[in-house]
């Protein structure tokens, strides 16, 4: 075979794919087009027959047609798009529509599927409906991160013991995305996970208990006093500072004890958590232990210190002024910087420990 | 042997070193063409569906701090920042450094914004020019303006840095678009993996509709230069990085739209003064920062968060933006040249650097070569020309198909041109690509080449344009 013979050959394979990439491009274009011209009135007339549906409690035989009539794509696109804006009964009522068209059945399915991809698809219509729960609850433990996400995501709204007990294991999950959507889950759920979440805390350590404060610290509910109490001895720094965060949030003569003590923790993210939390707590006798802390090494621990001082009123600027005079350069260069605040102040938001 | 039969030898020869050449980039494109339509069939699997809203409403989603500089931006800055303001994001901060305009650029935002003088406590960890003032907006308590002595795009973001509070910080340009929902698709990887940088895709908006700092109407663009150069955004946006996401990860993300983690971005030093290709040599530098800190340090695309900027239309203000990328990027793999061919930083050094080294920037010089031999090859009869222009049709047929199958991707996975009056002028502007605006680029890029080697830094001059509401096109 000549280099030619080779290059022929070679236009010619390439004119096919030419020709084949031209088809699909040009094609599904004239395809997305026609499809939108052809549905649109049809779509418009579902979607008000979904909206009649919800409205009255047994919608008609007539009332569904327009919906029966499109393409289940279709009727999953226009149940999830009612879905996210509605809550209670009419919700309820959008789900047992779901369940006349067979769409909550044909999502379990999909839920029990081999292919990931199907059982994400099961998982976000029904997460979307509000409805399968065996289904979504065999899915938390399932092996694609993705959907376990996707379990994760649905439970928000299911706020059952064995459901929160699953979240919180999964706290400390593999995959990134489902640590974020269980800790997001249990904050939506607010005042149901306080109990489980004081037992989970009072049964694990280490890296368990450092997410389980991440969440205890956005509750910040004074039930979980003893957790926090208990998590400022935990060997991991950024658990302790949480902790300090937490307590700082509940406030009481115990907890600012304890504050008191982490001014002096090694790690300098604890220290500083802990001289914010004092500050916010208006402890005005941590004034004293407070000071020092703007020769701190750490920037941070500088920073925070000097603006629980201002917090506390005339006892901290009274040691700020004080400092403005000391030996340390960065003392001085950090109570200055403090002092010099004007009255109202706009801080940017702390970094979390 | 007489000269002739050297110059012979030697033009045999240098076409075989291209012919050489061309199939070993080529393999590359198909390679990355194959591993972005895998990236992208899983990206869609993943987003299909999803209730992105999720992320929106979250209390645990990561702070992110919009970085602007702007320099002599008085006529476009107010809606840029509006359009910012208004982005779907739960946890946005917006901080617009002004970097010593001359102009209104100021006085615009403090009118516009109600802003008042701050003096917060910071930290400044970055090195950057004076910061003159500090402003906090009375109407949207998440603006902060920053006043600083002018010191350069990369100085601006700097200052940016040290102030911001984001876990993630935005860098855009003033004069880039962003879609309402893209914070929210970008944010997505951080939550993922060890991911340090993320970037997104622009496109060209050049034709298309813009109201309120928003591209309303997507349209494929009427001129030439803007049409090829919408293409050319494509395939580069759409296989080349997104290809890359699977083969050891992208070098570059645009300094037009990337979210990146501050805390990583502070720690290597923030962003290069002394460059005009300040984005990548960030990417490249982190990334290798990484592999020599054992950290597992990941760049990521994401390919539909969108970005629109307005490309050149003409042909001076073009040549002069080609020629500074590719000045930067010679900046860029000289200043890393550690990393080719180095076992020590993996893909990055075995697969990624070499690529960029030997199809990105030594192109043009293989390309000039290759078009020069060819004529001179045709010239002495050395070369047969019916073999020419068969291989001229190899070499235009196959990146026909590259661009197709790119715009294949885009039709089947987001299909923004609406119409089949834009795919046939998109269809178009790929059929014109090939012949004339590349080798035109050549030219362009080989000017950064000698400017690099000459040691010329600095920026030129910039073009900007800015979004002029387009007119609605009337119904037919």
């Amino acid at each position: 075979m000549t280099a030619q013979t080779l290059l022929v050959i070679v236009v010619i394979i390439e004119s096919i794919l030419l020709m084949d990439a031209l088809v699909v491009f040009l094609g599904h274009g004239l395809w997305l087009t026609w499809r939108r011209r052809r549905s649109s009135a049809r779509v418009a007339e579902a979607r008000a027959a979904v909206a009649a549906a919800i409205e009255d409690a047994i919608p008609s035989e007539e009332q569904l047609r327009p919906l029966r009539s499109l393409a289940t794509r279709w009727q999953i696109r226009l149940l999830v798009e009612a879905a996210r804006n509605m809550s209670g009964e009419r919700r309820e009522r959008l789900c047992a529509l779901a369940r006349e068209l067979g769409l909550v059945d044909g999502a379990r399915a999909w839920c029990r599927s081999r292919l990931w991809w199907r059982r994400l698809h099961g998982a976000r219509l029904l997460t979307a409906l509000g409805d399968g729960e065996a289904a979504m609850l065999a899915l938390l433990e399932d092996l694609h991160p993705v959907v376990r996400a996707q379990a994760a995501e649905w439970a928000a709204d299911h706020p059952a013991p064995g459901v929160i007990d699953a979240l919180l294991n999964h706290l400390d999950d593999d995959s990134g995305l489902t640590r974020f959507t269980a800790r997001d889950s249990l904050l939506r759920m607010g005042d149901a996970v306080i109990a489980p979440l004081i037992s989970y805390l009072s049964r694990h350590t280490g890296r368990r208990v450092e997410a389980a404060m991440e969440v205890a610290a956005g509750l910040a509910d004074p039930r979980l006093l003893s957790p926090a109490l208990a998590a400022c001895r935990n060997r991991l720094p950024r658990a302790r500072a949480l902790a300090a965060v937490l307590l700082g949030a509940i406030g009481g003569r115990e907890g600012a004890g304890v504050l008191m003590v982490l001014l002096a923790d090694p790690a300098p993210g604890v220290r500083a958590a802990a001289a914010q939390a004092l500050g916010r707590l208006g402890y005005w006798p941590a004034a004293p232990r407070l000071a020092p802390l703007l020769r701190d090494l750490a920037w941070s621990v500088r920073r925070e210190a000097g603006l629980a001082l201002r917090a506390l009123g005339a006892p901290g600027v009274l040691y700020l002024r004080r400092l403005l005079s000391d030996d340390d350069p960065f003392a001085v260069d950090m109570a200055r910087q403090i002092l010099d605040l004007p009255d109202v102040v706009w801080q940017p938001a702390s970094p979390s420990p | 042997m007489t000269w002739t039969d050297v110059v012979l030898f030697m033009l045999t020869r240098l076409e075989w070193g291209v012919l050489c050449y061309f199939l070993l980039v080529n393999s590359a494109y198909a390679v990355l063409i194959v591993s972005a339509g895998w990236d992208m069939w899983d990206y869609t699997l993943k987003a299909r569906g999803e209730n992105r809203w999720r992320v929106l409403g979250s209390r645990a989603a990561p702070r992110i701090s919009m970085l602007v500089p702007a320099h002599n931006e008085a006529a476009t800055i107010a809606q840029s920042v509006q359009a910012l303001l208004a982005l779907h994001y739960p946890n946005l901060e917006v901080v617009v450094v002004d970097d010593g305009s001359r102009d209104e650029t100021m006085d615009v935002l403090r009118e516009q914004y109600d802003l008042v003088p701050i003096h917060p406590v910071y930290r400044k960890q970055i090195d950057s020019k004076p910061v003159r003032a500090l402003y906090w907006s009375r109407r949207h308590a998440n603006l902060l303006v920053i006043a600083k002595d002018r010191g350069g795009k990369a100085d601006a973001q700097n200052a940016g840095l040290n102030l911001a509070t984001g876990e993630l910080i935005c860098v855009s340009d003033a004069d880039t678009l962003i879609e309402p929902d893209a914070l929210q698709r970008m944010v997505r990887p951080f939550l993922e993996a060890d991911v340090i940088a993320v970037g997104g895709t622009i496109r060209v908006a050049n034709g298309s509709l813009v109201r309120g700092g928003r591209v309303t109407m997507p349209r494929a663009p009427r001129t030439l230069l803007a049409g090829v150069q919408a293409i050319e955004y494509l395939r580069a946006f759409l296989f080349g990085r997104l290809g890359w996401n699977r083969l050891g990860g992208n070098l570059i993300i645009s300094g037009a739209f990337g979210l990146f983690r501050r805390e990583a971005v502070i720690a290597g030093g923030g962003y290069a003064h002394d460059t005009v290709g300040e984005d990548m040599e960030l990417i490249a530098r982190l990334r290798r920062q990484g592999r020599e800190q054992n950290l597992r340090y990941r760049v990521a695309f994401v390919p539909d968060p969108v970005a629109w900027t307005q490309a050149p239309e003409s042909l001076r203000g073009l040549g002069r933006q080609r020629e500074r990328w590719h000045r930067g990027l010679a900046q860029v793999m000289w200043r890393h040249r550690r990393l080719c061919f180095n076992p020590r930083y993996g893909a990055l050094g075995l697969v990624v650097y070499p690529f960029f080294l030997l199809v990105e920037l030594l192109a043009p010089v293989v390309e000039a070569v290759g078009l020069l031999g060819l004529f001179a090859g045709l010239v002495l009869g050395v070369v047969n020309t019916s073999f020419a222009l068969l291989f001229f049709l190899v070499a235009y047929g196959y990146s026909l198909v590259l661009t197709l199958l790119t715009l294949v991707l885009e039709e089947v996975n987001f299909h923004r041109y609406e119409g089949i009056g834009d795919r046939l002028i998109l269809l178009v502007w790929a059929l014109l690509e090939p012949l004339g605006y590349r080798q035109l680029t050549v030219v362009w890029r080989l000017c950064g080449l000698i400017n690099f080697l000459r040691g010329r830094t600095d920026w030129g001059e910039t073009e900007r344009r800015g979004f002029q509401a387009t007119p609605e096109p009337q119904p037919s």
